[in-house]
């Protein structure tokens, strides 16, 4: 006799059994024979970090009733992390937003007012009514829009569309800005072309795996259980993992390396100069495959220009400079590099150092480099980068199995719409550059708009749109899918002054009253994750599609459909020169929506192509499938140009699919003959992003931080997240298991440090910079372990704002923030 | 009291020589079982009345020494009247 308990206790070790690959207990397997529960389930990718692991989502009625990891989907064989799990919950706040909300006094629109529900004509009247009075006033140059790298593949092309061909502005950059701006300048510095050669299947033919400033076990953590996996199985495998403080993953570290924040600069061309004189340079690959470069030193912070230490430096204004050298330079270059000068600056033991460089020396040794903000949040960030990839040039462990520098990502969809649809205010699809008047034109003709609508200048960045509406540069700011007040360093002086400034009217849409939102002049409710049709794109390349399960509660709408039916109320005449359209009749009078959207090509397929079982809310609002009409016309611009995407409905059918998929197949490791179809037969490798083929090995210094500890600011702060909160929180703070687990930020601190300073364990203390403070507690003990003279502070609590304490120092060439150093002192409250 | 049974599974990776400690920490916890395990790894089986419970369970082993990695796998939650059901195997024969 079976029970209900039986079949699900049952149920719960096969899954797990599967998960894991081990054999299902005898004891259980009688029970598996009974029924399955009666429950409706559908696919799709999390809605939270860059994994981009399957779950498959139960649909109860209109509610989504459980998730669990998927067994069929590639990336994490039905396991889930802890915030993947309680997935579905995110959607179920109390505080849900569920009408448009606008800041009203004596029942008008006022910048002083309160907020008040407001419908969806309302609420669009007065937007437009605003965007029409900058338009009159600045043209496009007065509009901008921060994305992100959480909106769906379509949602981010549509709004690139808006922006860069709409309003003519391009003044539109993404949060992933704060993410992997500098992996992305990295690529393109190297490669020449954006996004890893490898997968996620080098996990399991590595040797060695090297974390380079990312804590995996708390925020890959089904990548980590790869990791685990391969290292516990095979005595062989090593791993290394270096932070600058001592977190979960070191549980499994071979090599543990703590180093001081910055000195990863110096570890780096260390290594390279231990490849060099112990002769293992594979001599081969380096004269075939690359060639070499200075680039300028001395390039700045990245601060407002008129800064100190902008001044100062002698490069500040040409970041990006380089001059072109040989082997020997560069040799010459890493050659004061070595293991005492690298030990001395890092604070790390020299046997440490040694082992960590073998791993990159030893020919034997297949390794996998694996980085995330540690590396990207750096005001060298785009340095650090490239440098990492020296190593794998230098020695050829690039682009086969297990030999691979692998740029994690912390988005859904930070590859696949920020990157890849080209939402950056310097870029368009598939890596082309509003800077290039052959790319521009390119994009004009798929996009059927004139010669001349994209304006040729780069866009403010994200950290720069703070700035600029601070100084009453911008002043009309539409801010979506992003908590960007949470999020930016030194939100006090440079974030809430640009919103709250009388000249400025933000919107910020969003399924939540985040931060950001509450900071707004109107607040619009917005739908998520499967109440809506997706798509995001993942770390390796991986295209992923989901169909909408839900419906959004109450007014809520997507950020797609909003874009859309926001772009109606403008026509060309309002938004183009006059010039433009003398020269083009024939799109004189129309609206934005009718340019950009019923164009002949974004709106040629049918509502009844939906797939049958599921609903399509804005097919049936628009009377076609802008979901599919807009990613057939976005896959255009990579067709053929080596980011092939697949046709829309294979997406559907599949767990995902890598680009470039060529004639049906999708491509595991690129520019490596035999598994990548562009590179030509008996060339061996091919690095094709860049004309000659080659890839760049960079000779960059080290150079020290921004700010640094000193007499009175006598700590380092590093900020970052933790394993229950994803990000700033806005979901995973709604999610009440999530939120007991860890409910408030603290300050990570050493307990010498905590006793010199006259404090213990769970005392409220201030957290000081020269920008601003928080209130906090803190914490000796738990799962991270920090050196002397340095904290470390979950940025996730909206109630602890520890970005008015960090510093808007960015890398120069990516414009990233390093949230990772600043100075502060910790006194008693 | 809560009418509600939660029941899950946890796929744990520790180093081998931590196996004898989570043994010893699941055999010590209500509602915990080990249901099977290979050198390296394991699979606990979890039933309580919430995810409070659950929760602290993954914490727990999480914390201990020489885990690498808890990670929930299933989860189903449901009335306790409900889960004493007897399944009629034969009346649903269509669904297999």
């Amino acid at each position: 006799m079976t029970t209900r308990r039986d079949f699900i206790r049952a149920s719960a070790v096969g899954a797990a059994a599967s998960a894991a690959s081990m054999a299902v207990p005898a004891r259980f397997v009688e029970a598996l024979a009974a029924p399955p529960p009666e429950v409706k389930w559908s696919k799709a990718p999390c809605r939270f970090c860059g994994t981009g692991c399957g779950v498959q989502v139960a649909v109860q009625g209109n509610r989504v009733v459980a998730t669990h990891g998927d067994a069929e989907a590639e990336v994490n064989r039905g396991l889930n992390c802890v915030k993947g799990y309680f997935l579905s919950k995110i959607m179920y706040g109390a505080d849900r937003l569920t009408t448009p909300l606008l800041r009203k006094k004596d029942g008008r629109y006022a910048k002083d007012g309160q907020f008040e529900p407001v419908s969806w004509d309302e609420a669009f009247d007065v937007m437009a009514a605003q965007f029409k009075r900058v338009l009159r006033a600045k043209g496009g140059a007065g509009i901008g829009m921060a994305g992100s790298g959480q909106w769906t593949v379509w949602e981010g092309y549509a709004a690139n569309k808006l922006m860069k061909a709409g309003f003519r502005s391009n003044h539109i950059d993404p949060n992933a800005r704060h993410c992997m701006a500098s992996a992305v300048t990295g690529f393109m510095r190297t490669f020449g072309m954006d996004e890893p050669m490898g997968c996620y299947d080098d996990f399991e033919a590595a040797d060695a795996f090297v974390l380079w400033g990312s804590n995996m076990a708390e925020m890959h953590p089904i990548l980590w259980t790869r990791v685990t996996d391969r290292r516990l199985s095979h005595d062989h495998v090593k791993v290394a993992v270096l932070s600058t403080f001592e977190h979960r993953s070191f549980e499994l570290a071979d090599i543990p390396i703590i180093f001081k924040p910055q000195t990863d600069l110096a570890i780096l061309n260390y290594i390279a100069n231990h490849i060099i004189r112990s002769g293992r340079v594979n001599e081969d690959f380096v004269r075939e495959h690359v060639r070499f470069k200075r680039g300028n030193d001395d390039i700045g912070y990245g601060l407002r220009p008129d800064h100190p230490l902008e001044l100062a430096a002698a490069h500040a204004k040409d970041p990006t400079g380089s001059t072109d050298v040989d082997f020997e330079a560069f040799k010459a270059f890493v050659e004061p590099y070595t293991l005492e000068y690298a030990a001395e600056l890092s604070g790390v033991e020299q046997g440490w150092l040694e082992h960590l460089a073998e791993l990159y020396a030893d020919p034997a040794i297949k390794v996998m480099s694996l980085w995330t903000m540690g590396f990207n949040q750096h005001t060298r960030g785009t340095w650090a980068n490239n440098m990492v990839y020296n190593l794998h040039l230098l020695t050829g462990k690039i682009a086969t199995p297990g030999n691979s520098p692998f740029s994690l990502t912390g988005q859904p969809s930070a590859c696949g719409t920020a990157r890849e649809v080209g939402t950056f205010s310097h870029r368009l699809p598939a890596d082309l550059v509003v800077t290039d008047p052959a790319h521009r034109k390119h994009a004009e003709e798929i996009w059927r708009v004139p010669h001349g609508v994209i304006v040729d200048k780069v866009g403010y960045h994200i950290v720069e749109q703070n700035r600029m509406l601070k100084d009453g540069q911008l002043n009309a700011y539409w801010v979506m899918a992003n908590n960007n007040m949470q999020a930016a360093a030194n939100l006090g002086n440079e974030g809430y002054p640009g919103y709250r400034n009388p000249e400025n009217f933000i919107v910020v849409s969003d399924p939540y009253p985040t931060v950001t939102a509450q900071a707004a002049d109107l607040i619009l409710p917005t739908a998520m994750w499967v109440e809506k049709e997706g798509a995001y794109g993942n770390a390796e390349r991986r295209t992923q599609f989901w169909h909408q399960l839900v419906k959004a509660p109450g007014e809520a709408r997507s950020d797609l459909w909003q874009l859309m039916e926001f772009s109606k109320r403008f026509t060309t005449d309002e938004c183009w020169p006059a010039e433009l359209l003398d020269a083009h009749p024939e799109y004189r009078g129309k609206t934005l929506f009718d340019v950009l959207y019923r164009n002949g090509k974004v709106d040629r397929f049918g509502p009844g192509e939906v797939e049958a079982g599921y609903a399509n809310d804005e097919a049936a609002a628009f009377g076609f499938y802008p979901q599919k009409g807009l990613f057939e016309e976005y896959a255009e611009f990579g067709r053929g140009h080596g980011h092939d995407l697949a046709p829309f409905d294979a997406y559907h059918a599949a767990r995902g699919i890598r680009w470039p998929v060529v004639d049906g197949k999708e491509t595991l490791w690129r520019y490596r003959e035999g598994t990548d179809p562009y590179v030509k037969k008996g060339t061996g490798w091919q690095f094709y992003g860049n004309q000659d083929g080659r890839a760049v090995i960079w000779a960059l210094p080290y150079e020290p931080p921004a700010e640094s500890p000193d007499a009175e600011f006598d700590m380092w702060l590093s900020t970052g997240r933790v394993l229950e909160h994803w990000h700033s929180g806005s979901m995973t703070m709604r999610v009440p298991e999530l939120y007991k687990a860890f409910p408030s930020a603290v300050v990570f601190m050493n307990p010498d440090d905590a006793k010199a300073r006259g404090l213990k364990r769970g005392d409220e203390v201030r957290v000081i910079s020269r920008r601003g403070e928080i209130r906090s507690r803190v914490e000796t003990r738990g799962r991270n372990r920090m050196p002397a003279g340095l904290v470390f502070v979950p940025w996730f609590d909206a109630a602890q704002l520890i970005n008015k304490a960090t510093l808007d120092a960015t890398c120069p060439i990516s414009k990233q923030t390093d949230f990772k150093k600043c100075a502060v002192k910790v006194v008693m409250a | 009291m809560s009418d509600e049974i939660h029941i899950a599974s946890i796929v744990v990776r520790h180093r081998p020589d931590a196996f004898a400690s989570i043994e010893r920490l699941v055999g010590a916890m209500p509602g915990a079982e080990l249901a099977t395990r290979e050198t390296g790894r394991c699979i606990v089986l979890h039933e309580g009345e919430g995810t409070r419970d659950l929760l602290a369970c993954i914490e727990a082993i999480q914390a201990t020494r020489g885990v690498i990695s808890a990670s929930l796998v299933y989860h189903h939650a449901e009335s306790r009247r409900a889960l004493d059901d007897v399944l009629q195997p034969a009346a649903h024969e269509d669904h297999r």
